[in-house]
Order: structure tokens, then C-alpha cells, then sequence
């Protein structure tokens, strides 16, 4: 046999195809033959290499058990259509389990533990109202902590990610977790075993978040060889780095001269492999003392940055039918639903799958730049990883310390760079007051219009809402919902009141003017005409909002009034529809003797 | 390793004609298993993905098998199903991929190690797997199928509709290229 010949057989006779015959001839060939033995060699050494690489191959049978969930839901789909498919479905993935776990793993390590996911609870923190940026100087060590040392709020979560280790070794082993965000606060990491806490000792614990940054890659390369490919098309420059910063690279070229290379200047920088001990995502690592079973649950609870939630409200505004009237005099009084929805964003690097979520409403007392460790561990007491009591699909609340917890009834998946809504709470049938007001301090033409609603079970709400912003529909002409207006409300607890300002009312304006003064000793007396033009189809009732000096001691006028506080009179001012009306203040004041000043009827709610 | 025998052996592809039954099909399909599981891994170096495409071929294949006809074999039949299911689930990937972060799509490894090559933590697998992800899409496929230990080069060679000595040089290539960029971790040198 010559060497074309052996050649082209030499992948049948790796791969097992040859007959005996052949595959013998081809083995005395290369015994004499050094080119084609080393060929030979080296076939043999990749097949040997992928076969190593597959050593890692988790032992069948345990990993085939799983069937993932994507596929169960299938399974279930199937079962409704057919049992009898299903069932020689079933058969079929067991006798392949089966099959499977008959193959003695020959690269199997028994040493390596085996780790699978096996929940993840998220409970996601709303933006504080304290949250300050945090002053001086300190080192950041990962996104979370930076974001936080630039005073934008990084987003705040408690996680808990349980997972189960197979094949844990007695004594002392080594344990890793990947899945890991990148905003992670390493101080507030916590490992427990849950099933045998106390035969398990956690002897250290590391965070590992050198990650193959572009700078990272360099600092192992200094010392080392790299080739950079200039812009401009130029030859690559092939040396070995010396130092780097931001802007230059330097670099000792192969034939002895160092050089500056400009990194603006550089296209790309080539190495020859990634360095060992650089990881590609952020990891924790655990050194533990083992005493218990092989096979193990374990909790990592941390907090993490990157991941926010707040509340969106969608408030669809039924006007009131036919407003106006006599019945405009107490006010008008609009209908409306309210749908409120947690918007949450997820930057924190990880996709958290079927996860189970809870939203926490309040604000936290946060210690920038680190949350204090106590704060975390009063946390992760207070929030349980619940185990199938989850139920229903929306999110249910309850009080937790001083803030309120919104749970979700199922697991829903939280994709990293992801903004994903989900409904809160509703609401219909709310009754709102809408009311008129002019206060020519802040606008002096234009009149506001404030909707006014108990948050109440009587009133079709009773839920506590976190703070967010609320977003007003209400129908046009056509009777299609429009949006109208947006205004942001703060956390309101059941049985508050909620006000809503939304701006300027097109059709009614405004005018006031000092119309007279006069003085006598200490005494001063003045009057103010205030002036209200309706061109509404309907009549309403504006409240002015008067500013008159704390000594007043004396006012009158036309309109009801009443004191709101010292130095702010409220006048209620009923117009028709399409007519005008003038309101007349006239007040006394003494700074020397004045003040005092009550409501005529009493004081309004 | 006796992989002549695996490939032609078993009841599955001989004899007879028109649809297989129901048992003999099933036999054929859940035997292809860690075949077609291996083949994956080899596209994808994770078991995890590996074992879920894996799943999703045979149920695919067990429920067309109407579809089946007995000019293939079955194997070369739940392969091509399995390339399938594996060619979607890049373009799955991809849709998911527009999300990426800046930061991810701007960092100077673009291959990341799986995983498991991670879990372990070991040298050996991350540069196994960049080594694999460097390899040509086309050499990388003819590797994974024939190193799946389910196909002979014949029947690779049917499935992806090109001459047997295609196939065979690029499986050759690439175990050329993974011997040469790996030498470091050769039995020799490591003791």
C-alpha cells in the first residue's frame, strides 16, 4: 500500500469503518511510514480530545429525568389530545432513559459535582424617596456599587436562588455558581444547605468578577505577545506589550525598537488564546466542608443591583353624564376604573426564569454606597421562598414591616435588558370629585383641575398604591379612550385621600385685580375682584384660592367662603354655562393688632 | 470503538415496507437518543441545550413518523430533524440576541464558554469549546454528526446531500485543527 492510498483511508480507519483487511494494511503502512503515522497520531489525538470533552457528559439517566419545562407543557398539551399517545411517549423517553443509563459512562468523573437550578425567588425594592447619591470617593467593585456612587438609583433586589448539588464530595470541595448579575453586592451573599444545615461548613467564600474585559484581557497580556491591526489597513504589528492605559498601548516590537500605538489608531488587538482564570461571566465560589449527604439543596440569598420596579396606573375616566346643573353645586363627580401595573426592568445582566416575583412597596433606609448587612439579613427574614403555596395569576399584597409586599400567584420569567408589565391591582367604579381651581400666585389665567378620590373599598378601590405615575383616558368625541394627562402620585395607603392635579381647564378663564386700598393708622383695607369666565356647555364651581396677609381680622364677600389656613382663603364660585362671574374680596389687616381671622360658616372639610 | 456497528446495526432500517408500527418506531426513534443528543452537544458544547433540543427532535420525530418513509434509514431521518431543530434554535438565539447589552456586544470574546465549561472551571473544556467555536460551520457540523457515533460518513453524506469525500475531509480538517490548537493538552504532554 502507498502513502495516497493509506491516506485516503485513514479517516476510516479512525472512525472504525475499514474491514479488518484494510484497517491492517493501513497500520503496517503508517508503521513504516512517519509522514502518515504522524497524520494517524494526530486524528487519533482530536477524536481522543472531543471524547475528554464529552467526559463532562452529565450521567445520563439523572439529567434525561428533567424534562424541560418547555417540553412538559408540551407533554400536557399532547395528553389532552391523545392519553394513548401520551403514554407511548412516555414509554418512549423512559426506554431511552433507560438506554441511556445502561451506557457505562467511561469519562465520567465521579469528582465533579453536578449542579441544577431549582428556583429563584425575586423580591424587587422601589426607589427609595431618600435615596441620595452617596458622597466620597469609593472604589467601586462592580456596576451596582458604581451606579450607586453616581447617584442614579441602580435598582434594588433581594434574591434567592436555590440549587441542587448532585455528587457533592465528603470533605472538603469546591463549588461554583454562574448565573450570577453583574450588579451583585457581594457583602449581603449568604450560602445555607437546606436540607442538613449542620453538616455543612462553609469555610470561604469569593466572588469572582474579573471578567474578560477588554482591559482585563490586557493586564494579562502585558509581558506577553499581541498583534495589533492598525485603521488605516497597515501591516499588524506583532511585539510584546508592555503597558497600557486608556489611550496608548506600548509595545516592544519583535526587532527591538518599543513603540507608543495610539489605540484610537488601532482596529483590533489580537492574543493568541483567552487567558486562564478569566471568567466570562460573574461567579461564586465556595470552598465547603462536607458531612452530610452527596446530594444537596442550597439557598444563595444576595442583593443585587439592576433590577427596579415601579407602578403604572391607567386611570379610564367616565365623565359624569350630564355634569352641570344644580347638581354642579357640591361638584361634579366623574366615574372611574383603575388599572395599576408593576413595570419592572431587568439590567442586572442575568435572566431570572420562572421566577417567583414579589414587588416591594415603601421606602427602604438604604446606607450608600453598601446596604447595611443588617438591613439585608432583616430582609431575608422577612421574605420567604415559598414552596407551591404560590396560586392565582395576579399579584396579591400584604404588609411586611413597614412596607407592603405584592406577590405574584405564578412564576414568570424576568429576561435580562427586558421591561416587562405586569397587572397589580384594579379598581372600577371609583367615584372622583372634580374639582376647579384658581390660584393666581401660581397661574394667574388659568384654572386647574384637581380630581379628588377617598381610596376606600366603598369607593371600589381599598388597595394600598405605590407610588407611580397615573396616566388619564378619557373618551373624545367619538367615545374612544384618549389619553389626556399624566401626574405622579406618592405611596397612598388605604382610607387616604388621593388627589390628582391635571392641568389647566381650556374653557374657563381667569382674571383678578386689586381694585381698591386705603389705610387708616395701623388699619389697611383691601379689596380684590376676581373674575371667572365659563365657556363651558355646563355650569361649574371654581374655588379661588386667596392669599391675604396672616393679620387679616376681617374679610367678606359675596360667595361662600371659609379660612383653609392663616393667610389662605378659599371662595367657592359657582358659574353658569357661557356667563361670567366676578367674585369680590375685601379683607382688613393690622400688623401691629390683626389676626384672628375665622370662616363665617365654619370650617370645610 | 466499534462504531460499524452501531451504525448499521439494530431492526430498524432492514426489510419491509410501508410505515413502521408503532413499536418498532418507537424503538427507533428513543434509540436514536444519545446519538442525536451527542451530535447537539457537539453544536453547542452544552448539555443542557444539548439534551433539550435533543427531546424536542425525538418528539418531533415521533409525532411526524407518519412522514417517515423508508428511503432513509431512520437515524439519517431523526438527524435531519435534529438539524432542524438545531438551525432554529439559532435563529430563536438570534431574535433574543437584538437584546443583548451594549457591554456584551462590545466584549473583545465573543465566543463565551457554555455553562458547563464553566462550571467546571476547567482550562481544558474553555479552550475546547473556543476551539470548536472557531472551527468552519460547515467542518464543525460533519464533525459533530460523525463524532455522534450515529452515522457513518455514507449516510452524512446522503443528509447533507454531498460526496462522501466532502464529508470525510472535513471531518478531517477539523480534527486536524482541534489537534494541533489543543496539543498542549495531549495525554504526552500532560504527564
Amino acid at each position: 500500500m502507498n502513502c495516497d492510498r493509506a491516506n485516503e483511508l485513514l479517516m476510516d480507519l479512525v472512525y472504525g469503518e475499514l474491514s479488518e483487511q484494510d484497517a491492517q494494511a493501513v497500520e503496517q503502512h503508517t508503521s513504516a511510514c512517519e509522514k502518515c503515522a504522524a497524520e494517524l497520531a494526530e486524528l487519533r489525538l482530536g477524536r481522543s480530545l472531543l471524547a475528554r470533552q464529552r467526559g463532562d457528559e452529565p450521567a445520563g439517566a439523572s439529567s434525561l429525568l428533567v424534562i424541560p419545562k418547555r417540553l412538559r407543557w408540551r407533554l400536557r398539551r399532547f395528553v389532552a389530545s391523545s392519553a394513548a399517545v401520551a403514554a407511548a411517549i412516555v414509554i418512549g423517553v423512559t426506554v431511552w432513559m433507560f438506554h441511556e443509563s445502561t451506557i457505562p459512562s467511561v469519562h465520567a468523573n465521579p469528582g465533579k459535582a453536578v449542579i441544577t437550578q431549582t428556583g429563584v425567588s425575586l423580591t424587587i425594592i422601589s426607589r427609595p424617596d431618600n435615596y441620595r447619591a452617596p458622597r466620597g470617593n469609593e472604589q467601586q467593585s462592580n456596576r451596582g456599587d458604581y451606579l450607586m456612587a453616581r447617584g442614579i438609583w441602580p435598582g434594588l433586589a433581594l434574591v434567592r436562588d436555590q440549587r441542587l448539588v448532585r455528587r457533592l464530595k465528603k470533605g472538603v470541595s469546591e463549588i461554583s455558581f454562574t448565573g450570577v448579575p453583574s450588579g451583585i453586592l457581594p457583602d449581603t451573599i449568604r450560602l445555607r444547605g437546606v436540607d442538613h444545615p449542620d453538616g455543612l461548613s462553609i469555610l470561604e467564600q469569593n466572588y469572582q468578577y474579573d471578567l474578560a474585559s477588554a482591559s482585563a484581557v490586557l493586564k494579562r497580556y502585558v509581558d506577553k505577545q499581541i498583534t495589533i491591526v492598525p485603521k488605516d489597513g497597515g501591516k499588524p504589528v506583532t511585539g510584546v506589550l508592555v503597558s497600557f492605559d486608556a489611550q496608548t498601548l506600548v509595545v516592544q516590537i519583535a526587532d527591538g525598537g518599543l513603540r507608543n500605538i495610539d489605540r484610537i489608531h488601532t482596529r483590533s488587538i489580537g492574543f493568541a488564546k483567552l487567558p486562564s482564570g478569566l471568567l466570562t461571566r460573574p461567579t461564586l465560589v465556595w470552598e465547603l466542608e462536607n458531612r452530610a449527604a452527596r446530594k444537596q439543596n442550597f439557598e444563595v440569598a444576595y442583593l443585587t443591583g439592576g433590577l427596579n420596579w415601579r407602578a403604572d396606573y391607567v386611570l379610564k375616566l367616565k365623565p359624569a353624564v350630564k355634569p352641570g346643573g344644580e347638581n354642579a353645586r357640591p361638584g361634579i363627580v366623574d366615574t372611574a376604573d383603575l388599572v395599576g401595573y408593576a413595570t419592572i426592568t431587568n439590567n442586572s445582566g442575568v435572566t431570572y426564569e420562572n421566577a417567583q416575583l414579589k414587588l416591594m412597596a415603601g421606602d427602604v433606609n438604604l446606607i450608600p454606597p453598601e446596604i447595611s448587612i443588617g438591613v439585608a439579613e432583616y430582609y431575608y427574614k422577612g421574605t420567604r421562598f415559598e414552596d407551591g403555596k404560590l396560586g392565582g395569576r395576579g399579584f396579591k399584597e400584604k404588609s411586611f414591616f413597614e412596607y407592603h409586599l405584592y406577590t405574584l400567584g405564578r412564576a414568570t420569567t424576568i429576561a435580562n435588558a427586558e421591561t416587562k408589565q405586569i397587572e397589580l391591582l384594579s379598581g372600577s367604579g371609583i367615584k372622583l370629585n372634580r374639582g376647579y381651581v384658581y390660584d393666581p400666585r401660581a397661574n394667574r389665567t388659568a384654572v386647574r383641575v384637581v380630581s379628588e378620590f377617598k381610596n376606600t373599598e366603598e369607593n371600589g378601590l381599598g388597595k394600598p398604591l405605590p407610588k407611580g405615575i397615573v396616566r388619564l383616558y378619557a373618551p373624545d368625541p367619538e367615545g374612544v379612550d384618549s389619553y389626556v394627562s399624566q401626574v405622579s402620585i406618592d405611596h397612598t395607603p388605604v382610607n387616604e385621600k388621593v388627589r390628582l392635579m391635571w392641568g389647566h381647564a381650556f374653557d374657563i378663564a381667569c382674571s383678578s385685580k386689586d381694585t381698591k386700598f386705603s389705610r387708616n393708622g395701623n388699619d389697611r383695607h383691601q379689596t380684590v375682584e376676581y373674575q371667572i369666565r365659563n365657556h363651558k356647555e355646563y355650569d361649574v364651581t371654581v374655588t379661588i384660592i386667596a392669599h391675604v396677609p396672616a393679620s387679616t381680622y376681617k374679610a367678606g364677600c359675596q360667595y361662600s367662603w371659609h379660612v383653609r389656613q392663616v393667610g389662605m382663603i378659599e371662595i367657592d364660585v359657582f358659574v353658569r354655562a357661557n356667563s361670567a362671574a366676578t367674585a369680590t374680596l375685601s379683607y382688613s389687616y393690622n400688623n401691629t393688632s390683626g389676626g384672628g381671622l375665622t370662616s363665617p360658616h365654619g370650617n370645610k372639610e | 470503538m466499534a462504531a460499524g456497528e452501531s451504525i448499521m446495526g439494530g431492526a430498524v432500517n432492514v426489510g419491509g415496507t410501508g410505515p413502521l408500527d408503532a413499536d418498532e418506531m418507537r424503538a427507533a426513534v428513543s434509540d436514536t437518543g444519545p446519538a442525536v443528543r451527542r451530535f447537539l452537544f457537539g453544536m453547542c458544547c452544552d448539555w443542557h441545550v444539548a439534551e433539550d433540543l435533543a427531546q424536542e427532535s425525538l418528539l418531533k420525530a415521533w409525532r411526524s413518523r407518519a412522514n417517515f418513509n423508508r428511503r432513509a434509514n431512520v437515524r439519517t431521518w431523526v438527524f435531519a430533524i435534529a438539524r432542524n431543530a438545531w438551525v432554529d434554535y439559532l435563529r430563536r438565539k438570534r431574535v433574543r440576541g437584538v437584546e443583548e447589552t451594549m457591554e456584551q456586544a462590545a466584549a473583545t470574546i465573543s465566543r463565551n464558554p457554555g455553562p458547563f465549561a464553566l462550571a467546571s472551571g476547567r482550562e481544558f473544556s474553555v479552550q475546547m469549546e473556543l476551539a470548536m467555536a472557531s472551527l468552519p460551520p460547515d467542518q464543525r457540523e460533519a464533525l459533530a454528526m460523525r463524532e455522534a457515533d450515529g452515522l457513518s460518513f455514507t449516510e452524512i453524506a446522503r443528509l447533507l446531500e454531498l460526496p462522501v469525500a466532502t464529508v470525510k475531509s472535513r471531518v478531517r480538517y477539523a480534527l486536524t485543527k482541534l489537534a494541533r490548537e489543543l496539543r498542549a493538552f495531549a495525554p504526552e504532554h500532560a504527564s
